[in-house]
Protein backbone atom coordinates (compact mmCIF):
# COMPACT_ATOMS: atom_id res chain seq x y z
CA UNK A 1 0.00 0.00 0.00
CA UNK A 2 1.43 3.32 -0.80
CA UNK A 3 0.40 6.43 1.06
CA UNK A 4 0.15 10.02 -0.52
CA UNK A 5 0.06 13.15 1.71
CA UNK A 6 -0.88 16.33 0.93
CA UNK A 7 -3.53 18.52 -0.76
CA UNK A 8 -5.42 17.28 -4.49
CA UNK A 9 -4.73 20.28 -6.48
CA UNK A 10 -0.80 20.40 -5.61
CA UNK A 11 0.79 19.46 -9.15
CA UNK A 12 3.43 17.09 -8.55
CA UNK A 13 1.20 15.32 -6.18
CA UNK A 14 -1.78 15.36 -8.54
CA UNK A 15 0.83 13.76 -11.25
CA UNK A 16 2.22 11.21 -8.88
CA UNK A 17 -1.30 9.81 -7.70
CA UNK A 18 -2.05 9.99 -11.53
CA UNK A 19 0.80 7.91 -12.17
CA UNK A 20 0.01 5.52 -9.43
CA UNK A 21 -4.12 5.09 -10.55
CA UNK A 22 -2.39 4.09 -14.03
CA UNK A 23 -0.14 1.61 -13.07
CA UNK A 24 -3.16 0.18 -10.73
CA UNK A 25 -1.20 0.34 -7.38
CA UNK A 26 -3.22 0.22 -4.19
CA UNK A 27 -3.11 3.55 -2.46
CA UNK A 28 -4.42 5.73 -0.07
CA UNK A 29 -4.39 9.68 -0.32
CA UNK A 30 -4.49 11.54 3.02
CA UNK A 31 -5.75 14.75 2.13
CA UNK A 32 -4.05 17.39 4.39
CA UNK A 33 -7.46 20.01 4.05
CA UNK A 34 -9.44 16.24 6.39
CA UNK A 35 -6.72 17.34 9.36
CA UNK A 36 -9.83 18.04 11.45
CA UNK A 37 -11.96 14.98 10.86
CA UNK A 38 -9.08 12.31 10.57
CA UNK A 39 -7.51 10.36 13.32
CA UNK A 40 -4.35 8.33 13.89
CA UNK A 41 -3.29 5.66 16.50
CA UNK A 42 0.28 4.69 17.01
CA UNK A 43 1.95 2.84 19.58
CA UNK A 44 6.10 1.97 19.56
CA UNK A 45 7.44 -0.84 20.91
CA UNK A 46 9.85 -2.74 18.98
CA UNK A 47 8.48 -1.02 15.80
CA UNK A 48 5.93 1.62 15.30
CA UNK A 49 2.64 0.10 14.88
CA UNK A 50 -0.83 1.78 14.29
CA UNK A 51 -3.50 2.80 11.91
CA UNK A 52 -4.69 5.94 10.00
CA UNK A 53 -8.35 6.76 9.93
CA UNK A 54 -9.26 8.52 6.66
CA UNK A 55 -12.08 9.50 5.19
CA UNK A 56 -14.05 6.34 5.72
CA UNK A 57 -11.02 4.11 5.17
CA UNK A 58 -8.93 2.43 8.21
CA UNK A 59 -5.52 2.10 7.54
CA UNK A 60 -3.28 -0.33 8.81
CA UNK A 61 0.52 1.60 8.94
CA UNK A 62 1.97 -1.80 8.89
CA UNK A 63 0.86 -2.62 5.35
CA UNK A 64 2.51 0.62 4.01
CA UNK A 65 5.30 0.09 1.97
CA UNK A 66 6.16 3.49 0.50
CA UNK A 67 5.70 7.08 1.43
CA UNK A 68 4.80 10.29 -0.96
CA UNK A 69 5.03 13.35 0.92
CA UNK A 70 4.14 16.54 -0.15
CA UNK A 71 2.24 18.48 3.21
CA UNK A 72 1.57 22.31 3.02
CA UNK A 73 1.47 24.78 6.22
CA UNK A 74 -1.00 23.18 8.06
CA UNK A 75 -2.53 26.67 8.82
CA UNK A 76 -3.32 27.28 5.28
CA UNK A 77 -6.10 24.07 4.96
CA UNK A 78 -9.90 25.25 5.16
CA UNK A 79 -10.52 23.89 8.09
CA UNK A 80 -8.36 25.99 10.10
CA UNK A 81 -9.40 29.40 8.73
CA UNK A 82 -9.89 31.09 11.40
CA UNK A 83 -8.61 28.96 14.36
CA UNK A 84 -7.09 30.72 17.01
CA UNK A 85 -3.64 30.33 18.35
CA UNK A 86 -3.32 27.39 21.00
CA UNK A 87 -6.80 27.04 20.54
CA UNK A 88 -8.82 23.72 20.20
CA UNK A 89 -8.54 23.18 16.04
CA UNK A 90 -4.94 24.27 16.53
CA UNK A 91 -3.84 21.81 19.10
CA UNK A 92 -5.58 19.15 17.23
CA UNK A 93 -4.14 19.84 13.75
CA UNK A 94 -0.39 20.23 15.43
CA UNK A 95 -0.54 17.07 17.42
CA UNK A 96 -2.27 14.75 14.25
CA UNK A 97 0.20 16.37 11.95
CA UNK A 98 2.76 15.73 14.90
CA UNK A 99 2.37 11.65 15.28
CA UNK A 100 2.08 11.48 11.81
CA UNK A 101 5.77 13.29 11.25
CA UNK A 102 6.76 11.01 13.77
CA UNK A 103 5.11 7.88 12.31
CA UNK A 104 6.75 8.81 8.57
CA UNK A 105 10.22 9.36 10.25
CA UNK A 106 10.21 6.18 12.07
CA UNK A 107 8.66 3.38 9.52
CA UNK A 108 10.76 1.65 7.97
CA UNK A 109 8.59 2.10 4.51
CA UNK A 110 9.92 4.10 1.90
CA UNK A 111 9.52 7.51 2.41
CA UNK A 112 9.66 10.30 -0.56
CA UNK A 113 11.45 12.22 1.48
CA UNK A 114 11.56 12.19 4.97
CA UNK A 115 11.38 15.55 6.73
CA UNK A 116 14.26 14.85 8.48
CA UNK A 117 16.10 14.70 4.73
CA UNK A 118 14.84 17.73 4.05
CA UNK A 119 15.74 19.76 7.05
CA UNK A 120 19.28 20.95 5.35
CA UNK A 121 17.36 22.99 2.56
CA UNK A 122 16.28 25.13 5.23
CA UNK A 123 19.51 26.95 5.32
CA UNK A 124 21.23 27.40 2.38
CA UNK A 125 24.51 27.65 3.65
CA UNK A 126 24.72 24.90 5.00
CA UNK A 127 23.43 22.51 2.27
CA UNK A 128 25.86 24.30 0.19
CA UNK A 129 28.70 23.51 2.16
CA UNK A 130 27.28 19.46 2.25
CA UNK A 131 26.89 20.25 -1.53
CA UNK A 132 30.61 21.13 -1.78
CA UNK A 133 31.69 18.19 0.64
CA UNK A 134 30.00 15.91 -2.56
CA UNK A 135 32.47 17.21 -5.14
CA UNK A 136 30.30 19.41 -6.85
CA UNK A 137 31.87 23.17 -7.14
CA UNK A 138 29.65 26.10 -5.44
CA UNK A 139 29.81 29.71 -5.96
CA UNK A 140 31.97 31.63 -3.62
CA UNK A 141 29.86 32.54 -0.91
CA UNK A 142 28.99 35.25 1.51
CA UNK A 143 26.51 35.93 4.16
CA UNK A 144 27.28 38.87 6.04
CA UNK A 145 25.58 42.06 7.54
CA UNK A 146 28.68 44.36 6.32
CA UNK A 147 28.48 46.57 3.55
CA UNK A 148 32.43 46.75 3.91
CA UNK A 149 32.35 43.28 3.02
CA UNK A 150 29.78 43.14 0.18
CA UNK A 151 31.79 45.81 -1.68
CA UNK A 152 34.84 44.01 -1.47
CA UNK A 153 32.84 40.82 -2.48
CA UNK A 154 31.31 42.51 -5.37
CA UNK A 155 34.90 44.17 -6.54
CA UNK A 156 36.52 41.06 -6.67
CA UNK A 157 33.80 38.83 -7.81
CA UNK A 158 32.37 41.77 -10.35
CA UNK A 159 29.07 39.80 -10.83
CA UNK A 160 26.96 39.33 -7.88
CA UNK A 161 24.08 38.02 -6.76
CA UNK A 162 21.89 38.07 -3.64
CA UNK A 163 19.04 35.54 -2.43
CA UNK A 164 17.58 34.16 1.11
CA UNK A 165 19.46 31.94 3.48
CA UNK A 166 16.78 30.06 4.82
CA UNK A 167 14.12 27.65 2.60
CA UNK A 168 11.87 30.79 2.25
CA UNK A 169 11.46 31.64 -1.83
CA UNK A 170 13.12 34.70 -2.89
CA UNK A 171 13.73 35.87 -5.94
CA UNK A 172 17.37 35.54 -7.09
CA UNK A 173 18.65 39.00 -8.12
CA UNK A 174 21.63 40.47 -9.81
CA UNK A 175 23.53 42.92 -7.50
CA UNK A 176 23.28 46.60 -9.60
CA UNK A 177 24.36 50.49 -9.46
CA UNK A 178 20.92 50.97 -7.91
CA UNK A 179 21.78 48.59 -4.90
CA UNK A 180 24.90 50.58 -3.81
CA UNK A 181 23.22 53.27 -1.57
CA UNK A 182 20.82 50.59 -0.06
CA UNK A 183 24.27 48.25 1.08
CA UNK A 184 23.67 49.43 4.71
CA UNK A 185 20.45 47.70 4.61
CA UNK A 186 22.12 44.00 5.38
CA UNK A 187 22.96 45.53 8.51
CA UNK A 188 19.27 44.22 10.09
CA UNK A 189 19.44 40.99 9.07
CA UNK A 190 22.19 38.10 7.52
CA UNK A 191 22.24 38.55 3.86
CA UNK A 192 23.39 35.92 1.30
CA UNK A 193 25.70 37.28 -1.35
CA UNK A 194 26.71 34.22 -3.97
CA UNK A 195 29.68 34.69 -6.60
CA UNK A 196 27.63 35.23 -10.15
CA UNK A 197 28.74 31.89 -12.02
CA UNK A 198 27.81 32.55 -16.01
CA UNK A 199 26.44 29.80 -17.94
CA UNK A 200 23.63 27.60 -18.76
CA UNK A 201 21.17 26.61 -16.16
CA UNK A 202 19.99 22.88 -15.60
CA UNK A 203 17.89 20.98 -13.71
CA UNK A 204 18.95 17.47 -13.30
CA UNK A 205 15.89 15.35 -11.08
CA UNK A 206 16.90 11.83 -9.38
CA UNK A 207 14.56 9.71 -9.04
CA UNK A 208 16.34 6.22 -7.28
CA UNK A 209 18.91 5.43 -9.72
CA UNK A 210 17.18 7.73 -12.90
CA UNK A 211 18.22 11.14 -13.72
CA UNK A 212 16.14 13.64 -16.03
CA UNK A 213 18.08 16.21 -17.37
CA UNK A 214 16.66 19.49 -18.39
CA UNK A 215 18.30 22.22 -19.85
CA UNK A 216 16.41 25.99 -19.31
CA UNK A 217 17.53 28.66 -22.00
CA UNK A 218 16.71 31.98 -19.78
CA UNK A 219 18.46 35.36 -20.04
CA UNK A 220 16.46 35.84 -16.94
CA UNK A 221 18.98 35.76 -13.84
CA UNK A 222 16.16 33.61 -12.05
CA UNK A 223 14.08 31.60 -14.57
CA UNK A 224 11.25 30.97 -12.23
CA UNK A 225 10.50 34.66 -12.62
CA UNK A 226 11.02 35.61 -16.00
CA UNK A 227 8.76 38.10 -16.28
CA UNK A 228 10.50 40.41 -13.53
CA UNK A 229 12.66 40.74 -16.12
CA UNK A 230 10.60 40.40 -19.23
CA UNK A 231 12.57 37.45 -20.74
CA UNK A 232 11.33 34.62 -22.23
CA UNK A 233 12.36 30.62 -20.66
CA UNK A 234 12.00 27.26 -22.47
CA UNK A 235 12.45 24.17 -20.43
CA UNK A 236 14.50 21.23 -22.54
CA UNK A 237 15.24 17.47 -22.17
CA UNK A 238 18.66 16.97 -22.15
CA UNK A 239 21.42 14.61 -21.51
CA UNK A 240 23.31 14.88 -18.47
CA UNK A 241 27.20 13.64 -18.56
CA UNK A 242 27.78 10.70 -16.90
CA UNK A 243 29.89 12.10 -14.35
CA UNK A 244 27.61 14.86 -13.43
CA UNK A 245 24.98 12.28 -13.58
CA UNK A 246 26.54 9.83 -10.98
CA UNK A 247 27.58 13.44 -8.91
CA UNK A 248 24.01 13.85 -8.70
CA UNK A 249 22.73 10.44 -7.53
CA UNK A 250 25.72 10.43 -5.11
CA UNK A 251 24.21 13.84 -3.51
CA UNK A 252 21.28 12.66 -3.35
CA UNK A 253 22.01 9.85 -1.58
CA UNK A 254 24.32 11.65 0.74
CA UNK A 255 21.21 14.05 1.54
CA UNK A 256 19.00 10.58 2.35
CA UNK A 257 16.71 12.26 -0.29
CA UNK A 258 14.90 9.22 -2.28
CA UNK A 259 13.71 12.33 -5.04
CA UNK A 260 15.63 15.46 -5.51
CA UNK A 261 15.58 18.76 -7.74
CA UNK A 262 18.89 19.55 -8.31
CA UNK A 263 20.37 22.79 -9.85
CA UNK A 264 23.27 23.01 -11.80
CA UNK A 265 24.57 25.58 -13.88
CA UNK A 266 27.53 24.94 -16.47
CA UNK A 267 29.89 27.49 -17.55
CA UNK A 268 30.95 28.58 -21.24
CA UNK A 269 33.89 26.90 -19.76
CA UNK A 270 32.24 23.08 -19.17
CA UNK A 271 32.18 23.52 -15.76
CA UNK A 272 29.29 22.37 -13.61
CA UNK A 273 28.20 23.99 -10.27
CA UNK A 274 25.53 23.14 -8.09
CA UNK A 275 23.46 25.73 -6.20
CA UNK A 276 20.85 23.70 -4.29
CA UNK A 277 19.36 20.42 -4.17
CA UNK A 278 15.59 20.98 -3.95
CA UNK A 279 14.36 17.73 -1.20
CA UNK A 280 10.51 18.45 -2.51
CA UNK A 281 10.69 19.55 -6.03
CA UNK A 282 8.14 20.99 -8.13
CA UNK A 283 8.74 18.68 -10.68
CA UNK A 284 5.47 18.90 -12.39
CA UNK A 285 6.70 22.39 -14.10
CA UNK A 286 9.33 20.40 -16.19
CA UNK A 287 7.36 17.32 -16.82
CA UNK A 288 4.69 19.13 -18.25
CA UNK A 289 7.49 21.17 -20.45
CA UNK A 290 9.59 18.37 -21.44
CA UNK A 291 7.09 15.73 -21.29
CA UNK A 292 10.14 13.72 -19.45
CA UNK A 293 8.11 10.69 -17.42
CA UNK A 294 9.25 11.86 -13.90
CA UNK A 295 6.15 11.14 -12.36
CA UNK A 296 5.86 7.85 -13.56
CA UNK A 297 9.42 7.14 -12.26
CA UNK A 298 8.54 8.44 -8.59
CA UNK A 299 5.54 5.81 -8.58
CA UNK A 300 7.90 3.30 -9.96
CA UNK A 301 10.03 3.81 -7.03
CA UNK A 302 7.00 4.14 -4.78
CA UNK A 303 5.86 0.73 -5.84
CA UNK A 304 9.22 -1.17 -5.70
CA UNK A 305 9.52 0.76 -1.88
CA UNK A 306 13.58 0.89 -2.36
CA UNK A 307 15.75 3.08 -4.22
CA UNK A 308 17.74 0.44 -5.27
CA UNK A 309 15.28 -1.22 -7.06
CA UNK A 310 14.86 1.33 -9.67
CA UNK A 311 16.76 0.56 -12.96
CA UNK A 312 19.61 3.26 -13.51
CA UNK A 313 19.13 4.56 -16.83
CA UNK A 314 22.31 6.64 -17.30
CA UNK A 315 21.44 10.24 -18.39
CA UNK A 316 18.86 9.02 -21.32
CA UNK A 317 15.44 10.88 -21.08
CA UNK A 318 13.59 7.75 -22.71
CA UNK A 319 10.62 6.51 -20.28
CA UNK A 320 12.75 4.75 -17.39
CA UNK A 321 9.83 2.99 -16.67
CA UNK A 322 9.78 1.01 -19.78
CA UNK A 323 12.95 1.01 -20.65
CA UNK B 1 36.04 33.74 24.64
CA UNK B 2 32.99 31.24 25.20
CA UNK B 3 29.89 32.36 23.22
CA UNK B 4 26.15 31.44 24.73
CA UNK B 5 23.86 31.74 22.36
CA UNK B 6 20.87 32.76 23.91
CA UNK B 7 18.33 35.84 24.60
CA UNK B 8 18.62 38.98 26.59
CA UNK B 9 15.19 36.96 28.20
CA UNK B 10 16.91 34.06 29.34
CA UNK B 11 18.40 34.25 32.92
CA UNK B 12 20.43 31.64 32.65
CA UNK B 13 22.33 32.26 30.21
CA UNK B 14 22.99 35.90 31.72
CA UNK B 15 24.13 34.10 34.30
CA UNK B 16 26.76 32.02 32.80
CA UNK B 17 28.28 35.08 31.19
CA UNK B 18 28.57 36.33 34.37
CA UNK B 19 29.50 33.45 36.06
CA UNK B 20 32.56 32.97 33.41
CA UNK B 21 33.17 36.53 33.06
CA UNK B 22 35.13 38.20 31.90
CA UNK B 23 35.76 35.22 29.60
CA UNK B 24 32.16 34.68 27.93
CA UNK B 25 29.70 36.87 26.22
CA UNK B 26 25.89 36.50 25.18
CA UNK B 27 25.47 36.39 21.62
CA UNK B 28 21.54 37.24 20.63
CA UNK B 29 19.25 38.02 18.53
CA UNK B 30 20.06 42.04 18.23
CA UNK B 31 23.38 40.89 17.49
CA UNK B 32 22.31 39.17 14.23
CA UNK B 33 21.00 42.92 13.60
CA UNK B 34 24.45 44.39 13.88
CA UNK B 35 27.21 45.34 11.06
CA UNK B 36 30.08 43.02 11.20
CA UNK B 37 29.42 39.31 10.32
CA UNK B 38 31.34 38.08 7.84
CA UNK B 39 30.01 34.40 7.05
CA UNK B 40 32.80 32.94 3.99
CA UNK B 41 32.23 29.58 2.86
CA UNK B 42 35.19 29.00 1.45
CA UNK B 43 37.62 31.15 3.40
CA UNK B 44 36.38 30.26 6.68
CA UNK B 45 40.03 32.46 8.32
CA UNK B 46 38.37 35.74 6.95
CA UNK B 47 35.21 35.06 8.79
CA UNK B 48 33.71 37.72 11.47
CA UNK B 49 30.91 37.23 14.01
CA UNK B 50 29.48 39.68 16.28
CA UNK B 51 29.19 38.64 19.98
CA UNK B 52 27.61 41.16 22.52
CA UNK B 53 28.09 44.03 19.85
CA UNK B 54 31.54 43.85 19.13
CA UNK B 55 33.27 42.01 15.88
CA UNK B 56 35.71 39.62 16.63
CA UNK B 57 37.44 36.74 14.14
CA UNK B 58 36.10 33.22 14.53
CA UNK B 59 39.09 31.77 16.01
CA UNK B 60 38.76 34.01 19.21
CA UNK B 61 35.99 31.83 20.08
CA UNK B 62 37.04 28.61 22.04
CA UNK B 63 33.60 26.90 22.58
CA UNK B 64 30.00 28.04 22.10
CA UNK B 65 26.71 26.85 24.37
CA UNK B 66 23.37 27.18 22.32
CA UNK B 67 20.96 28.26 24.40
CA UNK B 68 17.98 28.14 22.11
CA UNK B 69 16.48 25.88 19.67
CA UNK B 70 14.87 28.08 17.27
CA UNK B 71 14.62 32.34 16.62
CA UNK B 72 10.86 33.18 16.53
CA UNK B 73 9.57 36.26 15.11
CA UNK B 74 8.06 37.45 18.50
CA UNK B 75 11.77 38.12 19.41
CA UNK B 76 12.16 40.83 16.93
CA UNK B 77 11.12 43.62 18.58
CA UNK B 78 13.90 45.35 16.77
CA UNK B 79 12.68 44.41 13.59
CA UNK B 80 9.44 46.05 11.48
CA UNK B 81 6.80 44.12 12.25
CA UNK B 82 5.45 42.90 9.07
CA UNK B 83 9.13 41.96 8.42
CA UNK B 84 10.05 39.69 11.73
CA UNK B 85 8.83 35.94 10.10
CA UNK B 86 11.67 36.48 7.59
CA UNK B 87 14.16 37.86 9.06
CA UNK B 88 13.45 35.01 11.95
CA UNK B 89 13.58 32.54 9.28
CA UNK B 90 16.59 34.21 7.46
CA UNK B 91 18.50 35.02 10.97
CA UNK B 92 17.62 31.39 12.02
CA UNK B 93 19.03 29.74 8.76
CA UNK B 94 22.17 31.43 9.36
CA UNK B 95 22.61 30.53 12.57
CA UNK B 96 21.74 27.33 11.54
CA UNK B 97 25.03 27.17 9.21
CA UNK B 98 27.02 29.22 11.17
CA UNK B 99 27.21 27.12 14.42
CA UNK B 100 27.51 24.27 11.94
CA UNK B 101 30.20 25.37 10.42
CA UNK B 102 32.59 26.17 13.88
CA UNK B 103 35.75 23.84 14.37
CA UNK B 104 36.10 25.12 18.05
CA UNK B 105 33.40 22.42 20.68
CA UNK B 106 29.86 23.34 20.42
CA UNK B 107 27.23 22.42 22.98
CA UNK B 108 25.57 21.25 21.54
CA UNK B 109 25.50 21.62 17.15
CA UNK B 110 22.54 22.41 15.41
CA UNK B 111 20.71 19.12 13.77
CA UNK B 112 17.90 18.63 11.59
CA UNK B 113 15.83 21.78 12.10
CA UNK B 114 16.94 22.89 15.82
CA UNK B 115 19.71 25.13 16.71
CA UNK B 116 20.52 22.78 19.57
CA UNK B 117 20.63 19.08 18.96
CA UNK B 118 18.47 16.92 17.40
CA UNK B 119 14.88 17.87 17.29
CA UNK B 120 13.11 14.58 17.42
CA UNK B 121 9.58 14.15 18.61
CA UNK B 122 9.06 12.44 22.10
CA UNK B 123 8.45 9.04 19.86
CA UNK B 124 11.55 9.29 18.17
CA UNK B 125 13.74 9.98 21.41
CA UNK B 126 12.05 6.78 22.26
CA UNK B 127 12.86 5.22 19.13
CA UNK B 128 16.11 6.23 19.17
CA UNK B 129 16.88 5.18 23.43
CA UNK B 130 15.71 1.34 22.32
CA UNK B 131 18.25 1.89 19.30
CA UNK B 132 20.97 2.55 21.52
CA UNK B 133 19.98 -0.14 23.81
CA UNK B 134 18.12 1.61 26.59
CA UNK B 135 15.19 0.09 27.52
CA UNK B 136 11.71 1.60 27.12
CA UNK B 137 8.39 1.30 27.67
CA UNK B 138 5.73 0.71 25.25
CA UNK B 139 4.52 4.42 23.72
CA UNK B 140 0.65 4.97 23.04
CA UNK B 141 -0.44 7.86 20.99
CA UNK B 142 -3.75 9.20 19.73
CA UNK B 143 -5.11 12.13 18.07
CA UNK B 144 -7.57 13.04 18.42
CA UNK B 145 -7.73 11.30 21.97
CA UNK B 146 -9.83 9.32 23.67
CA UNK B 147 -10.86 11.39 26.35
CA UNK B 148 -10.91 15.21 26.73
CA UNK B 149 -6.95 15.95 26.24
CA UNK B 150 -4.64 15.38 23.01
CA UNK B 151 -1.47 13.40 24.70
CA UNK B 152 1.51 11.00 24.33
CA UNK B 153 1.30 8.65 26.78
CA UNK B 154 3.99 8.65 29.43
CA UNK B 155 2.34 7.36 32.46
CA UNK B 156 4.11 7.31 35.44
CA UNK B 157 3.29 8.04 38.98
CA UNK B 158 6.84 10.06 40.24
CA UNK B 159 8.80 12.38 39.06
CA UNK B 160 11.65 10.89 36.61
CA UNK B 161 15.40 10.08 37.42
CA UNK B 162 17.10 13.49 35.68
CA UNK B 163 20.89 12.99 34.30
CA UNK B 164 22.90 14.89 32.55
CA UNK B 165 25.17 14.29 30.13
CA UNK B 166 28.62 16.80 29.47
CA UNK B 167 31.07 15.16 26.93
CA UNK B 168 32.40 12.79 29.35
CA UNK B 169 30.88 13.63 32.27
CA UNK B 170 27.65 12.65 33.67
CA UNK B 171 25.67 14.38 36.65
CA UNK B 172 22.68 12.80 38.73
CA UNK B 173 22.80 9.02 38.15
CA UNK B 174 22.11 6.69 40.66
CA UNK B 175 24.33 4.17 39.92
CA UNK B 176 26.51 3.03 36.71
CA UNK B 177 23.71 1.72 34.88
CA UNK B 178 22.47 5.01 34.24
CA UNK B 179 25.18 6.62 33.72
CA UNK B 180 26.48 3.78 31.14
CA UNK B 181 22.94 4.21 29.37
CA UNK B 182 22.63 8.17 29.45
CA UNK B 183 25.86 8.25 28.06
CA UNK B 184 25.06 5.91 25.10
CA UNK B 185 22.15 7.81 24.01
CA UNK B 186 24.15 11.57 24.14
CA UNK B 187 26.97 9.21 22.12
CA UNK B 188 24.11 7.84 19.86
CA UNK B 189 22.74 11.10 19.69
CA UNK B 190 25.71 13.12 18.68
CA UNK B 191 24.45 15.32 21.41
CA UNK B 192 27.12 15.81 24.07
CA UNK B 193 24.91 18.11 26.44
CA UNK B 194 21.80 15.76 27.07
CA UNK B 195 19.12 15.16 29.72
CA UNK B 196 18.42 12.04 30.02
CA UNK B 197 15.22 10.99 32.35
CA UNK B 198 14.40 7.68 33.26
CA UNK B 199 11.15 6.23 35.16
CA UNK B 200 12.07 6.52 38.67
CA UNK B 201 9.88 3.61 40.39
CA UNK B 202 11.77 1.00 38.28
CA UNK B 203 14.79 -1.31 39.49
CA UNK B 204 16.94 -0.94 36.11
CA UNK B 205 17.14 1.77 34.19
CA UNK B 206 14.04 2.53 32.10
CA UNK B 207 13.98 5.81 29.31
CA UNK B 208 11.35 8.20 29.64
CA UNK B 209 12.70 11.06 27.76
CA UNK B 210 15.37 13.02 26.93
CA UNK B 211 16.20 16.97 26.13
CA UNK B 212 18.98 18.74 24.13
CA UNK B 213 18.45 21.78 25.83
CA UNK B 214 19.63 20.81 29.60
CA UNK B 215 18.61 23.16 32.51
CA UNK B 216 21.88 25.24 33.32
CA UNK B 217 20.50 26.90 35.95
CA UNK B 218 22.08 23.96 38.17
CA UNK B 219 25.37 25.26 39.39
CA UNK B 220 26.85 21.79 39.10
CA UNK B 221 26.12 21.37 35.68
CA UNK B 222 27.06 24.97 34.66
CA UNK B 223 30.50 24.08 36.26
CA UNK B 224 30.61 20.70 33.95
CA UNK B 225 29.38 22.57 30.95
CA UNK B 226 33.04 24.90 31.92
CA UNK B 227 35.29 22.08 32.56
CA UNK B 228 33.89 20.58 29.27
CA UNK B 229 35.59 23.65 27.36
CA UNK B 230 38.84 23.98 29.92
CA UNK B 231 39.45 20.46 28.87
CA UNK B 232 38.83 20.04 25.49
CA UNK B 233 41.13 23.83 25.50
CA UNK B 234 44.05 22.04 26.87
CA UNK B 235 44.01 19.24 24.51
CA UNK B 236 43.51 21.65 21.90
Amino acid sequence: MILLWGIASDGPLAQVRSALLRAGAPMVFLDQQRVLQDRIVLSLDDGIRGSLHTGGQVLDLSAVTAVYVRPYDTLRMHAMQGAKPGGRRHQRAFAFDNALTSWIELTPALVVNRPSAMSSNHAKPYQLDLIRKAGFAVPDTLVTTDPDAIAGFWERHRQVIYKSVSGMRSIVTRLGDEHRDRLHDVSACPTQFQQCIDGTDYRVHVVGQAVFGCEIRSEAHDYRYPHRQLADVSLHACDIPGDIADRCRQLAASLGLAVTGIDLRRTPEGAWYCFEANPSPGFSYYEESTGQPISDAIAHVLMQGSVGGFAALGTKVADPVHA
Amino acid sequence: MLVIVGSHHDRVARDLVAAWAPDAALLTCEDLSTRGWRYHLCDRAASRAVVAGHVLPESAIDGVVVRRLAILPDELAHVAVDDRAYAAAEMHAFLFSWLSSLTCPVLNRPAGTSLCGPDWRPLQWVHMARLAGLDTDVVHCQVPAPRRRVVEAHVTTSAPWEVNVVGPQCLGAPDVRYEAAAKRLAAFANTPLLTVRFHAERSAPCFHSASSLPDMSDARLAQAVRDHFDACLAQA
